[in-house]
């Protein structure tokens, strides 16, 4: 089978995110990056399905910078192999700009399946998966919880998150499925596998390699600021008698709150 | 023209679609635009009567292969309706069905998609959006001069008010097959039968400190008595004692309940983003420390094993011997 996983580096979910003077950035020196954690799901199903039924794993990212670190962490985790499309033409670009350039590479690819992770834990979109399997118009499953792949059926079922409980979807391959929280138990790199990536060559791609100009990329949002949430708690504690304590938070649930 | 993509379940329509319906109509009154909601469905006169006070036109697509969402059959529907019509924005249900749909949607009729809206003003033609990024840690604001497609926040916007009934009914004639559709739903296995946690008046939430995942019945009874549902903080989604479903928080969901409490939670930024749009936040923590205490309107110091039974006593008394619940 032929699997390509879509990834994206985002800042670790630990960290506050500061703004830059004049609130129109975010301030990205010195920040922790890691792989999109949606994307770390993505990756190992790619590469259980790979161990399982013997193929190849091919991960992809676009990004004006630091692309190598999270296709690297695929690469340890067991995938084959790395394509960085780089270009300072895809600095602040949306969803839909990055869904074009992921898709015009991988209609170039052999592939029976698409992973990415559901959204970014950055911008939280999730239009990058649903946009890339528009483009190529190949079956969408979002949010999976559960992949199961006949290949020689050419044929998979998928547990999909909704409200209230679980749909239980079948498709016909290629598509492609966007990974939801609790589909895997991301493995950790092993020594070989870290060794593997360091060594790794990634293919390097730009904008004009793959035909894509970058007036294509007219962001039909203007960013007018930035800020962070405003705060007004009142921060009433109680410590000390239990029963005084509840006594109170009673009160409130019932007078201020209207609870009860 | 302001379109509302409505959905619904049971035959009852969503908040959300409502939460649509009245920021809708914020936008079509100031850009002078009409306000027209679609549902796309089987047998929906009865829905769409209900709802002719709050749109000014209701656009019914009917179709077989409309009567159970697939992304395929809503995808091809909705792109040969609205192609050529004009949409300054067209708002889609921040669920699990608009978030699958609204990508599919933007690229078959070329228009941008911006999620997650959690404010709206118009001003001079233009549409300002604020929205949350990085789970909620920042507010970006944003303008829109084209048109678009928008998701809301629940809870973020007031429903709209039931108006005078004015609106005229359409039906649309739908041209489906079944080979247009690839990905098939089997079955629906409803995991619970309670109140979705994101549109919940109280979320009552465990973390680390419940200890184990017999202990979350405990809040179990809390929800019920205040009409709630329960929430739980990744570590305790982590551990395997509740279901992701559940998680409040950057990789799980984000709530914006009446009351938010937090029982037995530090509150580390990734939960903080999670629930701090709640209106009130009552935490129950034994660490005087816990930054979840900066994040409370009221706050309990001391062992949540003592705290919680003693709070559903208190509240029991109040509503007169412990009747029943308040569940809507």
């Amino acid at each position: 089978m032929d699997i390509i996983v879509c990834l994206k580096r985002v800042p670790d979910t630990g960290v506050e995110i500061e703004i830059e003077e004049g609130g129109l950035e975010t301030k990205e020196a010195g920040l922790p990056w890691v792989l999109n954690p949606y994307d770390e799901y993505a990756v190992e199903e790619a590469v259980r399905i790979k161990e399982r039924f013997a193929g190849r794993v091919t991960v992809i990212t676009a990004g004006s910078e630091g692309g190598e670190e999270v296709l690297k962490k695929a690469i340890a985790m067991g995938a084959d192999e790395a394509v960085y499309v780089t270009d300072a033409g895809l600095k602040g670009l949306d969803g839909r700009g990055i869904a074009m350039v992921l898709s015009r590479v991988i209609s170039k690819m052999p592939f029976d399946l698409i992973l990415c992770g559901k959204q970014g834990t950055d911008t939280d979109s999730g239009m990058v998966g649903g946009a890339v399997a528009g483009l190529l118009n190949i079956p969408l499953v979002s949010a999976i919880k559960s992949l199961k792949v006949f290949p020689d059926k050419n044929h998979a079922e998928a547990h999909r998150e909704v409200e209230r409980g679980v749909e239980v979807i079948e498709c016909p391959l290629p598509a492609l499925f966007t990974a939801q929280k609790g589909l895997n138990e991301p493995r950790y790199p092993s020594l070989p596998g870290i060794m593997r990536a360091k060594k790794h060559e990634i293919r390097y791609l730009d904008l004009s390699s793959i035909g894509i100009k970058k007036e294509a990329f007219q962001s039909p949002f203007n960013r007018e600021g930035l800020s962070h949430p405003a705060l007004k708690r009142k921060g009433i504690i109680f410590k000390g008698d239990l029963g005084d304590a509840v006594n109170q938070t009673v009160k409130f649930l019932k007078e201020e709150i209207k609870v009860l | 023209m302001i379109w509302v993509l409505g959905e619904y379940r049971d035959e009852e329509i969503k908040a959300v679609t409502l939460e649509a319906l009245g920021a809708g109509r914020v936008l079509a009154e100031a850009l002078g635009a009409e306000l027209s909601l679609i549902l796309p469905g089987r047998g929906l006169e009865p829905l769409a009567e209900g709802l002719l006070g709050m749109a000014d036109k209701v656009y019914l697509l009917e179709h077989a292969l409309l009567a159970t969402y697939t992304n395929d059959a809503y995808r091809k529907a909705l792109e040969d309706f609205l192609k050529d019509k004009t949409v300054r924005a067209l708002i889609v249900p921040g669920t699990s069905t608009g978030r699958d749909l609204a990508p599919l949607l933007s690229v078959s009729l070329a228009l941008p998609y911006l999620p997650n809206a959690t404010g709206l003003e118009v001003k001079e033609g233009v549409i300002y959006i604020t929205r949350p990024l990085y789970g909620g840690k920042v507010i970006e604001t944003l303008s829109l001069r084209d048109e678009t497609i928008l998701s809301l926040m629940p809870r973020a916007f007031k429903a709209a008010p039931v108006g005078k009934r004015h609106g005229e009914m359409i039906k649309v004639e739908v041209r489906l097959k079944e080979d247009d559709i690839r990905v098939k739903p089997k079955e629906t296995v409803r995991v619970t039968e309670r109140v979705d946690i994101t549109e919940a008046d109280v979320v009552v939430s465990g973390g680390r400190g419940m200890g184990g995942p017999e202990n979350f019945s405990l809040l179990e009874e809390l929800a019920d008595i205040l009409g709630g549902v329960v929430g739980a903080s990744r570590a305790a989604v982590d551990a395997g004692w509740m279901p992701h479903a559940v998680q409040v928080g950057q990789t799980g969901r984000v709530v914006s309940p009446k009351l938010y409490i937090a029982c037995g939670i530090s509150g580390a930024p990734q939960h903080i983003v999670g629930m701090r749009t709640s209106r009130y936040v009552l935490a129950i923590n034994k660490d005087p420390d816990a930054p979840i205490f900066r994040m409370a309107d009221y706050g309990i110091v001391g062992d949540l094993f003592e705290v919680i039974p003693e709070l559903i006593k208190k509240i029991k008394r109040i509503k007169g011997g412990g009747v029943g619940s308040l569940k809507q």
